[in-house]
């Protein structure tokens, strides 16, 4: 569902509101929970990851015209809950969460909760925000190394770089809990 | 490609789309083990970072999105009415300042150049004209009448420069008297006047101002009285509201 130049310039009938209006809706639909993913691995809080979701979709309702393909939408809605984000930190001093410390007890515990999704969370959540950011939206948004570098506004080969190491640290974490999980028997 | 850089690109990337790297890993078993051990661990990596979303998520987002719209059309709608009753509101200025540009000219002046131009067959006629018909002409103005003066000869619904007003003829001892009314529109005072050789009076009247003109003066004491009574009520004229 391409959204040519032409719909994004006509005049705002009942018809061209209620085709936005669609559209809108589409892009809510199909992009609420990555961005939500996203959000989460940002701040490590699920409230105020709502909250960044819900901005960032009100700012993308706002500008929704300069949105020209929905191929570029998972991006667009990325680079704007980024600043969105950023603008929150400038705004009010969060309070600085560690997200070794990640608020995993936000949602009522689950099978998913335990184990070994658990122990990879907690060690995600250690990784410094700069090896995390690039590895989230490489894994999660499905992004390559070059936009990514768009995204954070570093080089491709910095990406690359960031990704390798977060792997590895990851690795490194992972060997010493399954390790500790071992001699404890935890699952 | 040799190993070490397959192996730089598959921890970068574990999609491994580059062209040279997918050669290399068709034609090497030990990077198809290390492949498969990072699409392994990509799994988890993958399976952990897919966090639940929170139920209701983007009904959420749509209800505020629609709700911040409705509220910001109805707040449009809001100001297109203010910036209407504005604009209604200046031209309603504008009128009142062309009207006293006009009256620059003076309502006088406007009055005698009416007249000058389109009574002269209604001054001939003496015949008086029905009641009904005065305060026909009068309500049409917006304008209640207590009771019609009695001697006029001619009434009709005359546009005088800007203003609507009701223009009669009323004579007085073979002097035909031009009265106008002009409703809504409050002379500052009583005036008479002169305009080569008629004479004139303005007077202030109710909601409105009365301009007599004629030969001569005479009866226009008795005519403005008759429109107090007729305009303001005999009880407000007798307790000497003028």
């Amino acid at each position: 569902m391409p959204l040519s130049a032409s719909q994004g310039a006509e005049p705002r009938s009942s018809t061209a509101v209620s085709t936005r209006q669609q559209q809108f809706e589409a892009l809510v639909r199909a992009h609420s929970g990555e961005l939500y993913r996203y959000a989460y691995w940002l701040c490590g809080e699920s409230a105020l990851a709502q909250d960044l979701v819900q901005e960032t979709f009100m700012r993308a309702w706002r500008s929704l015209d300069s949105l020209r393909e929905t191929v570029a939408a998972k991006s667009w809605l990325t680079t704007i809950l980024r600043r969105e984000h950023a603008r929150l930190f400038e705004r009010k001093p969060m309070p600085t969460t560690d997200l070794t410390e990640l608020e995993l007890s936000d949602t009522a515990p689950g099978p998913e909760r335990t184990g070994e999704d658990a122990v990879m969370r907690a060690a995600i959540g250690r990784l410094e925000p700069k090896y995390r950011d690039p590895l989230v939206l490489q894994v999660l948004g499905g992004f390559s190394c070059e936009e990514i570098a768009r995204q954070l506004d570093i080089t491709e080969a910095a990406v690359m770089t960031q990704v390798f190491r977060a792997r590895q640290k990851l690795k490194a974490m992972l060997d010493g809990e399954e390790r500790e999980a071992e001699v404890y028997g935890l699952p | 490609m040799d190993c070490l850089e397959f192996r730089r690109l598959l921890g970068s990337d574990p999609r491994v789309t580059d062209p040279a790297a997918r050669a290399h890993l068709e034609a090497c078993p030990r990077c198809q083990d290390a492949h498969a051990r990072a699409q392994a661990f990509e799994a988890r990596i993958a399976q952990a970072l897919t966090v639940a979303v929170p139920e209701g998520l983007a009904d959420r987002v749509l209800l505020t999105q629609l709700t911040s719209e409705r509220r910001r059309r109805t707040t449009g709608f809001r100001y297109g009415w203010i910036a209407l009753a504005a604009a209604a509101a200046l031209v309603v200025a504008i009128g009142f300042v062309r009207r006293e540009r006009t009256l620059g000219v003076t309502l006088p002046d406007l009055v005698v150049a009416h007249i000058s131009g389109e009574e002269r067959d209604a001054l001939k006629t003496h015949d008086p004209v029905p009641s009904a018909e005065v305060d026909k002409a009068f309500a049409d103005r917006g304008v209640h009448l207590a009771s019609v003066p009695a001697g006029i000869s001619y009434v009709h619904k005359c546009p005088v420069g800007d203003f609507r007003t009701v223009h009669m003829v009323m004579p007085r001892d073979d002097n035909p008297v031009s009265v106008i009314y002009v409703p809504r529109y409050h002379a500052p005072g009583v005036t008479n006047f002169e305009r080569g050789a008629l004479r004139g009076r303005e007077v202030p009247i109710a909601d409105g101002t009365l301009v007599m003109v004629g030969e001569s003066a005479t009866g226009f004491d008795s005519i403005e009285h008759a429109w107090r009574d007729a305009l303001q009520g005999t009880a407000q004229t007798a307790a000497g509201s003028r």
